[in-house]
């Protein structure tokens, strides 16, 4: 399996009013095709940055980023980008806004609308498809997000704490919901979080990132097989590469402090 | 059902209130007149104003319509040439930088100043009184949906650039539509405006009109005219703003007031 995420030698750096800041550092990733990747790391260490970068949401200031051999110089059809806000239009229905994608694609809105359906089906909003994203609850919203990441069915996914702002119970729920979705359709996922055992759940790959300046400190694989239920996080292989990640974080986070 | 009508009840109450108190107020003036606490050439009583309104109808209709034509059309050209310079300030930098400032000066000059200028350049028709009214009424739908424009939040660009949205697109699905509550909050501006400006206009040059009639009453030292001509134009003040309100709650469905809780998210 060749990597269809390439990413080599990525510096970025910021200006700002009180001198340059260094988001990130002497990033080398290979994200294999079919694979789930987890960026784990403390607040501020850049990992939005990297996953807007690999977008084409913003350009390195140093290195290269390949997807599926392509140099990354803007937003390609092959990614569906998942924010930490649901960023739901107010003034389209659920299933409007699912639409977007097809819209802002020049798609005929009718050929997708089965697939919109489906796409609500699968993770029970179906009832929901003609309500304003109002008459939501927050989990049930980044549902609806998800969904209009997958209508135009982009092989790539780069979700950037998509539920960081949900409550647990809701986040379990979603975490096997996405779980489900991207092994049935072979989608590369790169995700974003700062929840240690969001990260082993979800992925077979953890990258651990340390902050200032951000760079890689160690990448974990997480060979617990798929598929992952609820008994998968009493395993102690489980439990035991949650541990591990903790305290590489936790000295991630005093390197961290020492550096400044 | 039952929240639409304790909603109802509510807005009764709202209006109730000010209601009551205009009743009240009304009440006194009548008796202060009646009671002749008042030189009877400054002030009509109410009674003698509905009146005479009932009696004049025929005449203060004529004259309404003049004024609600002006209105209306001003304030067409007015949300018409307010949004698109909007949106032409919001795709080109450039005007934003040179045209804006400058727009931002020129209400300086206080807008009712310049109504003796537009007769000079338009002559005596109706077109210098609505343009008085659509050059008064034009800025704060240009700077409230200029705003708009602008409020969008960064995520939800960065959203439609990673679908690609070219610029028009993202005017269209992303920029104008978030700018729409606040289009409507310059346009019940605008259409206040409007309904000064005409009668402005009117009061510089006219030979027909509510403003006209008013100044008439003025000069001719009939109270009674003045005070029927004010209660007309207050009517279609309000009813123009009611209008602009009914608009509002059909097409921003999204931010009527039950549903802003939820909010965005
Ligand atoms: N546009 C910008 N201008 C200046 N500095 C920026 C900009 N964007 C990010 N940074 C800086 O880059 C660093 C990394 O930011 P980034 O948002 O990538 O962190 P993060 O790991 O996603 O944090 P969080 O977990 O809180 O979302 C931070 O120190 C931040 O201040
Ligand atoms: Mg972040």
């Amino acid at each position: 399996m060749s990597a269809l995420i390439s990413i080599t030698g990525v510096a970025k750096r910021y200006a700002t009013d009180r001198g340059e800041v260094v988001a990130v550092q002497d990033v080398d990733l290979e994200v294999r095709q079919g694979s789930f990747v987890a960026l784990l790391g403390p607040s501020g260490c850049g990992k939005s940055t990297l996953l807007r970068m690999v977008a084409g949401l913003d350009a390195p200031s140093e290195g290269r980023i390949l997807l599926d051999g392509q140099d990354v110089v803007a937003p390609t059809a092959m990614v569906g980008f998942m924010f930490q806000h649901s960023l739901l239009f107010p003034w389209r229905s659920v299933i409007e806004n699912v639409l977007l994608p097809v819209d802002i694609a020049r798609g005929k809105r009718a050929e997708h609308l089965d697939r919109a359906h489906a796409l609500l089906a699968s993770v029970g909003l179906e009832e929901f498809a003609h309500h304003r994203p109002n008459e939501l609850s927050g989990g049930m919203q980044q549902r609806a997000a998800l969904c209009r990441a997958l209508i135009v069915d982009p092989p790539v996914l780069l979700l950037d704490e998509p539920f960081g702002a949900l409550d647990s119970i809701t986040r379990e729920e979603l975490n096997d919901l996405l779980l489900q979705i991207c092994h049935e359709s072979g989608k590369t996922t790169l995700l974003v979080t700062h929840d240690v055992e969001e990260a082993v759940y979800l992925a077979d790959e953890v990258v651990v990132m340390s902050s200032r300046p951000g760079r890689i400190s160690d990448v974990v694989g997480v060979e617990l097989g798929y598929p992952r239920d609820t008994e998968t996080r009493n395993l102690p292989e489980f439990r035991a590469l949650a541990t591990r990640l903790r305290k590489g974080l936790g000295i991630a986070h005093r390197q961290g402090r020492a550096a400044r | 059902m039952s929240i639409d009508t304790r909603r109802l009840a509510r807005r009764a109450t709202q209006v109730g209130k000010p209601l009551a108190l205009f009743t009240v107020l009304v009440a006194i003036w009548q008796v202060v007149v009646d009671k002749g606490l008042v030189p009877t050439v400054a002030l009509a009583s109410p009674s003698e104003v509905l009146d005479y309104i009932v009696t004049q109808r025929a005449q203060l209709w004529t004259n309404s319509q003049a004024t609600i034509k002006e209105i209306v059309l001003a304030f067409a050209i007015a949300f018409v040439v307010g949004v698109v310079l909007a949106i032409l300030i919001k795709e080109f930098q450039i005007l934003h930088d040179a045209l804006l400032p400058l727009l931002v000066v020129t209400q300086l000059v206080p807008s009712v100043a310049i109504a003796p200028l537009l007769v000079l350049i338009l002559g005596f028709g109706d077109a210098p009184k609505i343009a008085t009214a659509a050059v008064i009424a034009f800025f704060p739908i240009l700077i409230n949906t200029v705003a708009g424009l602008d409020n969008v939040e960064k995520e939800a660009i960065d959203l439609t650039r990673s679908l690609r949205a070219s610029r028009i697109q993202t005017l269209r699905y992303l920029e104008l539509p978030s700018a729409i509550p606040y289009m409507f909050a310059g346009t019940r501006i605008g259409i206040t405006l409007s309904v000064i400006g005409a009668v402005v206009g009117e009061f510089v040059t006219a030979d027909k009109g509510l403003g006209y009639l008013i100044l008439q009453g003025s000069s001719t030292l009939d109270p009674t005219l003045v005070f029927a001509s004010l209660v007309v134009l207050a009517g279609i003040g309000l009813l123009l703003f009611g209008a602009v309100r009914v608009v509002e709650y059909f097409v921003v469905p999204w931010n009527r007031a039950p549903a802003q809780r939820g909010g965005r998210s």
